[in-house]
């Protein structure tokens, strides 16, 4: 076979929809989990630049950043969810987009400080690698060819605008970025929800948001720790430090405890008549976790600038507890979510009660200035063990231990 | 009532063996993948202390305190792959064992430098762990039979032993507290060998997951590589000679990860090592090599990253390249090539023998390199080495020699069908 014919048949005969039917879950492949640990790479840059500028300004701006960023990152890992990755051009496909990642992570510091040029290029490059990809599926045999149709023409729809962005100077390039990231948002809800048939891949995209969840928390402990030498430090740092590490713990404990690896299911349910209640559910658990990532990452910045401030023996930096509390706060909400959408659906009160500690943090993160690091962390840690013990006490011995 | 009683109720819990009941493989599970992000931490740390000192005595106590964190993770992860780690109070010891670790990456930097005491201590607090957890494992849930219990007997016994003579350690001044701590190293391995290679009845699930954990274990410190590499070149401007050194050095990377996971068996830890049938002599050294060939590949990674950084940042800064920077670059790749040829050697069916000698060509081509290559620039030698492995991944694509899984994924039905 020629290298021209081969080509071609493996750009339109070979994509399928991701269907195993053996008894049990599909599970992340290895070149899944590494595309993901690159991704790591950019969420710690983003994480640095927060370090760097502490303060409702810096907060803003990270947020947003971490948005578009975690956006792809949904885009391209719900891809490899929806279509088997499996040939060798799908497989060329991830590993280019883990290069273009890399470079994406070098252009995150000054995207919104005069490279945001750079920035919209990487992600652009991205997009266009994505949509290449979609348009292979065009070519796919499929009983939902209207809802592919769609979904691909959005697609494209959605790196033209970000392309536009790049002819355009920034105040009306940040525009064209979140017209971008909201037609995308809001254009695959309404694919999901509007058409009643749809491509139905077994998922296993639970396991990827969870995997996503511990390396993002992984690289916290990393960023809290690393460099950090215990021989020469005093009892009062490791006390932050033991206590920084708590808060990783209970963070951990809340997401992996009521972990479900069957959240994110598109197999029609048994009642024909509630499937799109049921993927409104999907959707919001989805998305949720942007809450649940962001968060963490916030949240470890603001442990990192504690247990420094108590290793130099410094008062805490004035942004701090925003960012700690903050991050804190949009985690609680996005776990919350995220399990109260999940079909062993959390019950009300544990979301109240979630809630409620979110909206304590909020009110702290507004209106209280601490200087001392023990203070703000260790606040920090008696809310989350209370919060910890109500849920375990509720449900007594009973429930699995998360394996 | 209750806490008391339940509290006293949880520690009273026999432990139990892992028992698989739908022959399923098991899957790593997410406090141990959260152990394993830890470890990485120390990891880390040792990649750095190597970064600063690109000396050949820098190398060779990277090497050894890497063997040390090596072993730690090892029987960490041993543990849980036998016993169930489900129970709250097991739960609890891990997290407790997690915090260690962080104090373990700290003080992993001083071991060599005045601050060997705190490293032992540290190393200590795990062991004891350990032999704790082991000496709970006395009192199993259900019935041994003789030939289990004599193993338990003895893998007990080494546990406590290995773990006395690190204690040991803390009372003796410098040069004989590492002698101390090579001797317990060394009894430990000494006696997991012979444990496995004489006892026919072991402990141990066919369904083990071990090799998913030191899959795992791969492609975290892959990960921390691909972290240091990008975090530490993030200076250079972006210029399309950059991109292309940038591209070389992550296609070195992603060879990397190929060649670990392209022959990826997930049950081959439980297939050579707890095996029990008539053909146990034979597997059993086998295992034990597929298990120790690991040390070489994780380590392999970890320097190459060194060596990747190092040769990034001269060719940024239009620099010449320290010797430290080619040594740890080429013997890095050479000992992780070394590492996985000898732990996929082991699995069954057998690597083709030309897949074998290409593999060992390419070792010794990465050693010429590292003795002869003194007058390459940083972006030729990094060209060089690309190259070279590309050849040899192409070359095995092309023999396409028994392996096992045709994909490197980790889906179940693949592996059983």
């Amino acid at each position: 076979m020629s290298l021209a014919s081969w080509a071609g048949s493996s750009l339109t005969g070979s994509l399928t929809v991701s269907t195993e039917t053996g008894e049990s879950l599909r599970h992340a492949t290895w070149l899944e989990l590494f595309f993901d640990l690159v991704f790591i790479v950019a969420l710690a840059e983003l994480g640095a630049s927060l370090h760097d500028s502490l303060g409702v300004a810096g907060f803003v701006r990270f947020a947003a950043l971490f948005a578009v960023v975690w956006w792809v990152w949904l885009a391209v890992s719900y891809y490899a969810d929806t279509y088997a990755t499996d040939d060798l051009l799908s497989r060329l496909f991830v590993v280019v987009a883990m290069f273009l990642v890399i470079l994406l992570s070098r252009t995150i510091p000054d995207a919104l400080a005069g490279g945001s040029l750079a920035f919209a290029a990487s992600v652009f490059a991205l997009r266009v690698l994505l949509t290449l990809g979609h348009l292979r599926a065009l070519y796919m045999r499929s009983e939902a060819r209207q809802f592919v149709q769609y979904w691909v023409g959005l697609e494209v729809l959605v790196t033209a605008v970000w392309g536009l962005s790049l002819l355009v100077p920034p105040p009306g390039r940040y525009g064209l970025w979140v017209a971008s990231v909201s037609l995308g948002t809001a254009g695959l809800a309404v694919v999901y929800l509007g058409f009643d048939t749809i491509e139905t891949q077994v998922s296993h995209f639970s396991e990827r948001l969870g995997l996503f969840t511990i390396l993002v928390l992984g690289e916290t402990v990393l960023g809290v720790s690393y460099g950090t030498s215990f021989v020469a430090l005093g009892a009062w740092a490791v006390f932050v430090g033991a206590l920084a590490f708590a808060i990783v713990v209970a963070v951990w404990w809340l997401y992996f405890d009521r972990f479900d690896e069957q959240a994110v299911s598109w197999s029609p349910p048994d009642e024909d008549d509630r499937w799109l209640e049921a993927r409104q559910r999907v959707i919001v658990n989805i998305y949720s976790h942007y809450l649940v990532h962001g968060g963490i990452v916030a949240m470890g910045v603001g442990l990192a600038v504690a247990v420094e401030a108590s290793l130099a023996a410094h008062a805490l930096p004035a942004g701090t507890p925003l960012v700690l509390y903050t991050g804190l706060a949009a985690l609680l909400v996005g776990v919350a979510l995220s399990h109260r959408t999940s079909p062993s659906s959390l019950g009300a009160r544990p979301v109240l009660a979630r809630c409620v500690l979110a909206a304590v943090f909020l009110a702290l993160a507004a209106g209280w200035q601490p200087r001392s690091p023990v203070v703000v962390v260790g606040a920090a840690v008696c809310l989350l063990c209370a919060l910890v013990a109500v849920e375990t006490g509720r449900r007594a011995v009973t429930a699995p231990v998360p394996g | 009532m209750q806490v008391s009683s339940r509290l006293g109720s949880w520690c009273q819990i026999p432990v139990s063996v892992y028992a698989d009941t739908d022959g399923g493989l098991r899957h790593a599970s997410w406090l141990e993948l959260f152990l394993d992000l830890v470890f990485v931490v120390a990891v880390a740390e040792l990649g750095a202390m190597l970064h600063e000192d690109l000396t050949l005595a820098g190398l060779v106590e990277f090497v050894a305190l890497f063997a040390i964190v090596w072993w730690i993770w090892l029987s960490l992860s041993y543990f849980a792959d036998v016993f169930d780690t489900e129970d709250p109070v097991s739960v609890a010891m891990i997290v407790a064992s997690m915090f260690g670790l962080i104090f373990l990456s700290g003080t992993v930097g001083g071991a060599f430098h005045g601050g060997s005491l705190a490293f032992a201590v540290a190393v200590l607090l795990l062991r004891g762990y350990l032999t704790v957890a082991h000496v709970r494992a006395r009192h199993l849930r259900r019935q041994v039979d003789a030939g289990e219990r004599r193993f338990l007997k003895y893998w007990i016994g080494l546990e406590i032993f290995v773990t006395g003579v690190w204690a040991l350690s803390l009372f003796v001044p410098e040069p004989g507290r590492y002698g101390l701590w090579l001797a317990s190293l060394v009894i430990s391995v000494a006696g997991i060998t012979t444990i496995y290679l004489n006892f026919r009845r072991v402990l141990g699930p066919e369904a083990s997951h071990c090799s998913e954990r030191f899959g795992l274990f791969t492609i975290l410190v892959l990960g921390e590589t691909v972290l240091a590499v990008a975090l530490g070149t993030s200076v250079a401007a972006v210029t399309p000679g950059a991109v292309l050194v940038s591209a070389l050095a992550f296609a070195v990377v992603v060879m990397v990860w190929w060649f670990y996971f392209y022959r990826y068996d997930e049950r081959i830890y439980g297939r050579l090592l707890y095996v029990q049938n008539e053909h146990w002599k034979r597997l059993r050294p086998r295992g034990i090599t597929y298990v120790y060939a690991h040390v070489l590949v994780h380590a392999g990674i970890v320097v190459t990253g060194v060596g990747i950084a190092v040769t990034l940042e001269s060719a940024f800064s239009g620099h010449a390249l320290p010797p430290g920077g080619r040594l740890t670059l080429t013997l890095g790749l050479a000992a992780f090539l070394a590492g996985t040829g000898l732990a996929q050697w082991m699995t069954l069916p057998e690597m083709d023998g030309r897949v074998g000698a290409a593999r060992l060509s390419l070792v010794g081509f990465c050693v010429l390199l590292a003795v002869g290559g003194g007058t390459l620039s940083p972006t030729l030698l990094l060209a060089i080495v690309a190259l070279a492995t590309f050849a040899l991944l192409c070359f095995e694509g092309v023999t396409h020699d028994g392996v096992p899984a045709p994909a490197p994924g980790r889906s179940l039905s693949e592996g059983s069908s």
